[in-house]
């Protein structure tokens, strides 16, 4: 079975779009992002500076490995395995987090000033994202791509892009609206 | 012919599926600002799960958005007790609290000291500080207080004696929530989830007699 060129450039294009803003925005704000894997450690076997920072760092290098195989030739199997495993490592934390009733951790997963507390929309958004992303492991056809095919990998990437935002808005609201009702 | 049509139609569909997209990013946007405006505000009910009533702070030695060093905890040098109020920029509420909180500051400065707490971008929260007046009082960004108190709504205030031991907390949206903060010093309740159980139990206790 194969997969659209064109549809596997839509999403490679969307996860090097998600993971590399997401990268620049942790790196940018280390010192907070280490507190914020402080947070999700804490009171477990891990709740060390030095395994905190290890595991910040760990994240960031998991991230830029993600980026780099979304634009770098590499196998099917190896892209869909990095970039699914990624978003099951968070959904993972966050969900065992949840689990112990962490709820009021910020998921870290923000940009900008937007706080966003963990639940289980957060880790359903997750996996979903991961199932998405165990698509590349299909190999794309030979279809050679035509002009009007860089025009939909383009929109389709922004349209991933404002379909996330507005997810992850709708995600932040109704985990607010729980917390306050 | 053909070809030119699909070209038209195909460019004509993502032109109205991007701006579908931020129609519904807007939207959503929108019911964000309208949930945060007509929320409901609840009363000053203690919610954090985090240090309980009549335990003692852990010291944090912090530094203020003006480099001043403050510590949050033990015991105060004048014998004040502090009241941190944990706020932030993106919430309506402690806007409109401010001027009240700036007001009990000065009015109870003599046994009390206001400290302003919140964590986030430095530059958004320095713009926050200085456009709403706040340099007379300390300001700190920290996450760890925040975790520690585990703090979850906001405008949430903790009040800890001169020992550093916490006396009251509460989720403040008006003055007067700040205010039974005090009253809850003064009366030795912790919250009012404690102070209507000890008066259920008093009328129970006035019936039974």
């Amino acid at each position: 079975m194969q997969i659209d060129p064109a549809i596997a450039y839509v999403l490679r294009g969307a996860f090097f779009a998600l993971f590399a803003a997401s990268l620049l925005h942790k790196g940018s704000q280390f010192e907070t992002f280490r507190l914020t894997v402080r947070a999700y450690v804490r009171g477990s076997v891990l709740d060390y500076p030095w395994v905190t920072l290890a595991l910040a760092v760990g994240v960031l290098l998991g991230e830029a490995a993600v980026v780099l195989v979304c634009v770098a030739p590499v196998a099917p199997l190896v892209r869909a395995s990095v970039v699914a495993a990624q978003l099951l490592l968070y959904a993972a934390a966050m969900g065992i987090n949840v689990w112990r009733g962490n709820t009021q951790l910020d998921c870290g997963c923000h940009w900008g000033s937007l706080r966003q507390t963990v639940g289980y929309p957060l880790v359903w958004r997750n996996l979903f994202l991961a199932i998405l992303a165990s698509v590349l492991v299909l190999p794309a056809s030979a279809r050679g791509l035509q002009a009007l095919d860089f025009l939909s990998v383009g929109a389709g990437i922004l349209l991933c892009g404002l379909l996330y935002a507005a997810g992850s808005r709708v995600f932040t609201q109704s985990l607010a609206t729980r917390e306050t009702a | 012919m053909m070809d030119t049509t699909l070209i038209v139609v195909l460019v004509l569909q993502w032109i109205f599926l991007i701006g579908l997209g931020v129609v519904v990013l807007a939207l959503v946007r929108q019911v964000g600002v309208l949930h945060t405006r007509f929320g409901p505000a609840p009363g000053a009910l203690m919610i954090s799960r985090g240090i309980k009533i009549g335990e003692r702070s852990p010291e944090f030695k912090l530094r203020s958005l003006d480099a001043q060093d403050v510590v949050i905890g033990g015991a105060d040098p004048a014998g004040r007790s502090t009241l941190v109020m944990f706020v932030a920029p993106e919430c309506p509420v402690c806007a409109k609290l401010l001027p009240a909180l700036r007001s009990i500051g000065s009015s109870e400065s003599s046994w009390l000291r206001l400290v302003f707490a919140s964590d986030g971008e430095i530059d958004v929260q320095k713009k926050f500080w200085m456009a709403k007046g706040l340099s007379e009082h300390p300001y700190v960004l920290s996450q760890e207080l925040g975790t520690t108190y585990q703090i979850g709504r906001l405008p949430y205030g903790v009040l800890l004696d001169e020992q550093g031991v916490m006396v009251a907390q509460g989720l403040c949206n008006t003055r007067e929530h700040i205010e039974s903060l005090f009253e809850a010093k003064r009366l030795g309740v912790s919250s009012i989830q404690d102070y209507m159980e000890r008066e259920h139990r008093r009328a129970d206790s006035e019936k039974a007699i």
